[in-house]
């Protein structure tokens, strides 16, 4: 099977050309990404209607692109994978009707694929991972803790009661003067920090159950700041230091009492999986590495160019669809919804406040 | 012989297709419709009582806007999937372009024609066009009160003969006072693809490129990360 994925749900205009088949892993034969982050940088945040008009502008070169660099045809694809949701729902419509109008044209099955499936999918696609295994998405929108079944199961353990861990990322980044996107920042002047000379709160730690909190933490660095004003650049790198480490051991704690609630539904060699564009952090990696040693998890995570958005964790995520007989009719693919909002757990679907 | 040419607009609320061939030109209008939805089965449905020679037409033309912004970029998104797809060329036409068109039909002189919406917030997208469809002055954005001044260092005002589209009535009571006579031309029934699609048919691709056309800034709030 060759697929051609499409997405636009964010500030990422992005196409790629994917091969082979299910477990995986599969192979890229192309991956064009044309990210917006400059245009967005003077405002500190992704603006939805800038996001939504360089979609609009750029979704066809980047995808004739694609085509061009895996040196295939339409008429070689098996079908047109594409973001249906959740996301900003003015560059959902862009890449969803470009899509429509692709498959249409060419007469090809079209995948509509949950942006939050493509993310949790990913490491089938790099290392062909067995159903069912543990996964950690991390990523500007979302903070959940699932179990991924299938290419449309999916049962959610935990997810953040305020802010997602990316968020809360962009926000310290924001306070502290760092720039934008905030995690990298965070993650580089966290190196030269010293994370015990400021004391962070971790909430929601001592409760039962599996959800987060971060919005209590995001409130203590600023408060932090106040006390230390004005704040050189050493505090700044050890406040990022002290942030980091309060996210880390919150993951690894909530990561750590999932996979002691799960394990025996793994099977005998349990996996957990870490995606999303948090998951680019070297130090959180290093620690969640030793969580899932100490349970006796494998760690599998996707390099970081696949946890950022991407056009080839889509058309991966239509392949699985396509390969597990969940494609749609041609009437019905014509009518397919953008939608802002789409729990991967249908089970949330419709609860007030979840917007995955 | 003209080239098969299928039109789309979604610029707002009603969503309109058209094709025109050696057949002949056929439209279908939706004044409930869900951009999002619905443009795709219309396409679909109009290519199929078309009954084009391969099923697929020898060019795409679209409306680029003004309009709201999100319906402007399905048609437009949609109209460049299916230009790819099928490998034929993209024209991209403005609303007040298509308005202008539109009201051709019942103009009985050779005199421009002026296109308005009501851009709401008290302006104006207006835009005027020669007889021939030769744009006077461009699509531009302006609030009512500096309308005259606008237009008047560019097109004698008096000379106007046809207004079409939401904002004629408020064009007509701002230049009124400067000379304006021109009638108010009611829309078509068709929508705009209709008066679009033969004019795609003869133009050329490379005049009319395809990108949308918004008249105003994005609004430039940031979504994430604060909330
Ligand atoms: N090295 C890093 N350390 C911490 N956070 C990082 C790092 N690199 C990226 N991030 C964060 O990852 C987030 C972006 O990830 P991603 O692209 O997966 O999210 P998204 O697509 O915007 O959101 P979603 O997929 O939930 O809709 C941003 O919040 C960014 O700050
Ligand atoms: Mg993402």
């Amino acid at each position: 099977m060759i697929v051609l994925g499409i997405e636009t749900s964010c500030d990422e205009t992005a196409a790629a050309v994917v091969a082979g088949g299910v477990p995986g892993p599969g192979r890229i034969l192309s991956n064009v990404v044309a990210s917006q982050t400059a245009e967005h940088a003077p405002f500190g945040g992704v603006v939805p209607e800038i996001a939504a008009r360089a979609h609009a502008s750029l979704v066809d070169g980047v995808t004739r692109q694609a085509l061009s660099d895996a040196g295939v045809g339409l008429d070689r694809l098996s079908g047109i994978a594409v973001t249906a949701g959740p996301g900003l729902i003015g560059g959902v419509v862009v890449g969803l009707l470009f899509a429509k109008g692709l498959a249409l044209a060419s007469g090809l099955p079209l995948l509509p694929v949950n942006h939050l499936a493509a993310h949790a999918l990913t490491v089938r696609l790099t290392d062909g991972v067995a159903f069912p295994y543990l996964l950690l998405l991390i990523s500007g929108g979302h903070c959940q803790l699932i179990i991924v079944s299938g290419p449309s199961e999916y049962e959610r353990l935990g997810t953040t009661i305020d802010d997602a861990a990316g968020e809360a990322f962009d926000k310290t980044a924001k306070l502290l003067g760092l720039g934008y996107p905030g995690g990298p920042r965070v993650e580089t002047a966290a190196r030269s920090g010293d994370p015990f000379r400021f004391s962070l709160p971790r909430p929601l730690l001592d409760s039962p159950g599996l959800d987060f909190s971060f919005s209590g933490l995001k409130t203590a660095v600023r408060r932090a700041a106040e006390l230390a004003a004005p704040l050189s650049d050493p505090g700044v790198r050890d406040l990022a230091a002290a942030f980091q480490l309060a996210v880390t051991d919150i993951l690894v704690n909530r990561t750590r009492r999932a996979m002691a609630a799960v394990r025996g539904r793994l099977g005998p060699t349990p996996a957990f999986v870490v995606a999303g564009g948090v998951a680019a952090n070297q130090a959180l990696r290093t620690a969640l590495v030793e969580a899932a040693s100490l349970e006796g998890f494998s760690f599998l995570a996707p390099p970081p160019s696949l946890c950022t958005d991407n056009g080839a964790m889509v058309a991966w995520a239509g392949l699985e669809l396509f390969a597990a007989g969940q494609g749609l009719g041609a009437d019905e693919q014509l009518k397919v919804s953008p939608r802002a909002r789409w729990p991967l757990d249908m089970r949330f679907a419709g609860v007030p406040g979840a917007k995955a | 012989m003209i080239p098969s040419t299928l039109a789309i607009d979604s610029a707002f609320g009603a969503l309109s297709v058209a094709v025109a061939s050696a057949r002949g030109t056929m439209s279908r209008i939706r004044a409930d419709g869900r951009a999002a939805e619905d443009l795709g089965p219309m396409v679909r449905d109009i290519l199929a009582e078309a009954g084009l020679h391969g099923h697929r037409p020898e060019r795409v033309a679209v409306t680029l806007g003004p309009g709201g912004f999100t319906s402007l970029r399905a048609g437009l998104a949609l109209a460049k999937g299916l230009a790819m797809g099928w490998g034929v060329p993209l024209l991209g036409f403005t609303t007040l372009f298509a308005l202008a068109a539109d009201a051709r039909r019942e103009a009985t002189e050779n005199k421009p024609i002026a296109a308005a919406i009501d851009a709401k917030r008290g302006e104006v997208f207006v835009a005027i066009f020669g007889p021939d469809l030769g744009v006077l002055v461009a699509p531009l954005v302006t609030p009512v009160q500096d309308l005259a001044v606008a237009l008047r260092a560019r097109v004698a005002i008096e000379s106007i003969q046809t207004i079409a589209g939401t904002g004629a009535g408020m064009v007509v009571e701002a230049l009124r006072p400067f000379g304006l006579t021109a009638q108010v031309c009611a829309p078509g029934e068709a929508g705009l693809a209709l008066p679009l699609v033969n004019l795609a048919a003869k133009a050329d691709p490379a005049a009319f490129p395809a990108n949308a056309v918004y008249l105003r800034p994005a609004d430039a709030r940031p979504m994430a990360p604060t909330q």
